[in-house]
């Protein structure tokens, strides 16, 4: 329709203007009450110190919410949730000398990730994000040489500097059912400001081990009757004809891994966190307070803390029961008590042991034929006692299964 | 928010007086439709036309009830006093009348106060397909006139 026809249809239905429109529009009822009935959508009639703290407490109950949530989802207990795959990613940055950085060669399926660092303010950071397998992070040598292993672990930080080494623990998860892949190998040198990543994707097979535990952190330590506090000279046993170290021993004395099963109530990863000295019937005895890093099998929760006692250590000479110490006065004896070398904070190694009436656990043979370690160079388990005794992952785990 | 208002008392109003046929009633109930409207629930500070609509057609509707029956004057009012009337507007005039109530309701709204067929239809209780084409029709029929009438 053209405006005229518009114009024509409006005259011919003759409606004259309204003579009250302007005054009707200003009158006081549409405009107070329109704003006072927007009020009620809009709480303006709240004072306005109440309206705008009600905003902020909204707003922190969403905040508050939110970071409620996160930490949840990032929690050890949501963490722990079954995944399938898993992910390794080794990051080392050395800002001076060489830096090396491997993963293991995927026809070993091997589930595991180093990073080797030998220069000064070295940061090395292998993170998986992984369910299972079993993780370690060692620090070795002086604190120039940092070496960080991770075997599926979820989490491990290594950082060197000249004065200190500090190894964050990894929260080990073992799991079941598990296809193993590893998909990426790489070995890379780099210097000064360069920064190698390498990614593997791993898994576990063969034997299986034991369903994941929660973290907790309890301590299961026990405080030895006494302890020694090492000082003046030191003699070793040795001298006295007295110990009873024995090196190269044959190896078909010494126990296979399946033997150590037997005996043992449990397999753990642990990290020494305290090196005690104390006695028992006149022999030296090394308690060594730990954390349970990982769990093969045993009634063990991870991050608890235990003491594992092996022979040998230092004792006074006027307590000692060995022949030949009566007459030495205030020194203290070295037993070596079959062990290759001494414990020391920091290490890692996995440890079958049994648990004692006191409470504490002892290694099965009393010595470290019953430790390994893990070799980052041959990526294989190393018997503490005896270095021919090696299994590579694999190998150890199916040893543990005859 | 006068202006939008004062625009919809405007439409209001040719809504009662085509129906009342009488300005300061017509005026008398536009002003009573928007007092009911702030007293309607749904009321939330805009004026609804199509409440406003039908409160007026109520308005109207009441009034009509009310009234009381009045005798016809014995003397019929001249109506070339008002002869001022555009005589070209006296046929459309006559073809609008010859309408029924709710065609002219329909024609008023849509071709005077521009509602669109969607209100239209909410109002007359008519699908938009039934609005369109009665107006239509409508319109067909008020052409013809006004062709009509510039031929003669």
């Amino acid at each position: 329709m053209t405006k005229k026809e518009r114009d024509a249809l409006k005259k011919a239905f003759e409606i004259p203007d309204p003579l009250q429109a302007d005054s009707f529009v200003q009158r006081k009822e549409f405009t107070e009450e329109k704003e006072s009935r927007r009020r009620i959508f809009l709480f303006s009639s709240l004072p306005s110190a109440l309206r705008y703290g009600t905003v902020v407490l909204a707003a922190a109950a969403v905040i508050g919410v939110w970071g409620g949530f996160r930490n949840w989802s990032s929690s050890e207990k949501f963490r722990n949730d079954e995944r399938t795959g898993t992910t390794d990613t080794v990051v080392v940055t050395s800002p001076e000398e060489e830096t090396t950085a491997a993963a293991k060669d995927p026809e070993d399926s091997l589930s595991i990730v180093t990073a080797v660092s030998s220069s000064e303010n070295a940061h090395v950071t292998v993170t998986t994000t992984a369910a299972g397998g079993t993780a370690s992070a060692v620090t070795t040598g002086t604190a120039q040489e940092v070496t960080a292993s991770g075997t599926a672990a979820r989490q491990v930080t290594t950082t060197a500097g000249p004065a200190s080494a500090r190894t964050t623990t990894p929260v080990t998860t073992t799991g079941s059912g598990r296809q193993t892949s590893a998909t990426a190998a790489s070995t890379t040198v780099v210097t000064a400001t360069q920064t190698t990543v390498a990614t593997a994707t791993t898994g576990v097979s063969g034997w299986q081990p034991q369903t994941t535990s929660p973290r907790v952190e309890s301590d299961l330590t026990v405080i030895p009757e006494v302890t020694y506090t090492v000082t003046g000279e030191i003699v070793p046993a040795s001298s006295l004809g007295n110990s009873t170290d024995a090196p190269g021993i044959p190896k078909e004395l010494v126990p296979s891994v399946s033997e150590l099963r037997s005996e043992s109530d449990a397999l753990v990863e642990v990290r020494v966190d305290e090196v005690l000295y104390t006695s028992e019937n006149g022999q030296p005895v090394t308690q060594e307070n730990v954390t349970v890093q990982g769990i093969f099998y045993g009634g063990m929760r991870h991050g608890s803390r235990i003491s594992i006692r092996s022979n040998g250590g230092y004792i006074p000479a006027s307590e000692y029961s060995g022949e030949g110490a009566g007459d030495l006065g205030d020194v203290f004896i070295y037993d070596s008590g079959g062990n290759k070398r001494q414990p020391k904070m920091g290490d890692i190694y996995l440890c079958f042991i049994r648990e004692d009436s006191s409470g504490a656990y002892w290694l099965v043979t009393g010595d470290d034929m019953s430790k390994f370690t893990f070799d980052v160079d041959t990526k294989s388990y190393v018997n503490c006692h005896d270095s021919y005794d090696t299994y590579t992952y694999n190998a150890f785990i199916e040893a543990l299964s005859d | 928010m006068s202006v939008d208002m004062k625009e919809k008392y405007i439409r209001v109003y040719r809504y009662c007086y085509l129906r009342i046929k009488d300005r300061s009633l017509a005026e008398d109930l536009t002003q009573e439709t928007f007092l009911r409207l702030l007293e309607h629930p749904q009321y939330c500070g805009e004026q609804d036309i199509r409440l406003l609509y039908t409160i007026a057609g109520n308005l109207c509707r009441d009034h009509f009830r009310q009234q009381a029956p009045e005798e016809l004057p014995e003397e019929v009012p001249d109506l070339s006093a008002d002869g001022e009337r555009l005589i070209d507007d006296i046929s459309l005039h006559d073809a609008l009348n010859s309408l029924s109530q709710q065609d002219r309701d329909m024609v008023l709204l849509r071709y005077v106060n521009g509602e669109p067929i969607g209100v239209i239809s909410e109002i007359t209780g008519m699908s938009r397909f039934a609005v369109s084409r009665r107006l239509k029709k409508v319109l067909g029929m008020l052409r013809k006139e006004l062709e009509k009438e510039a031929v003669t």
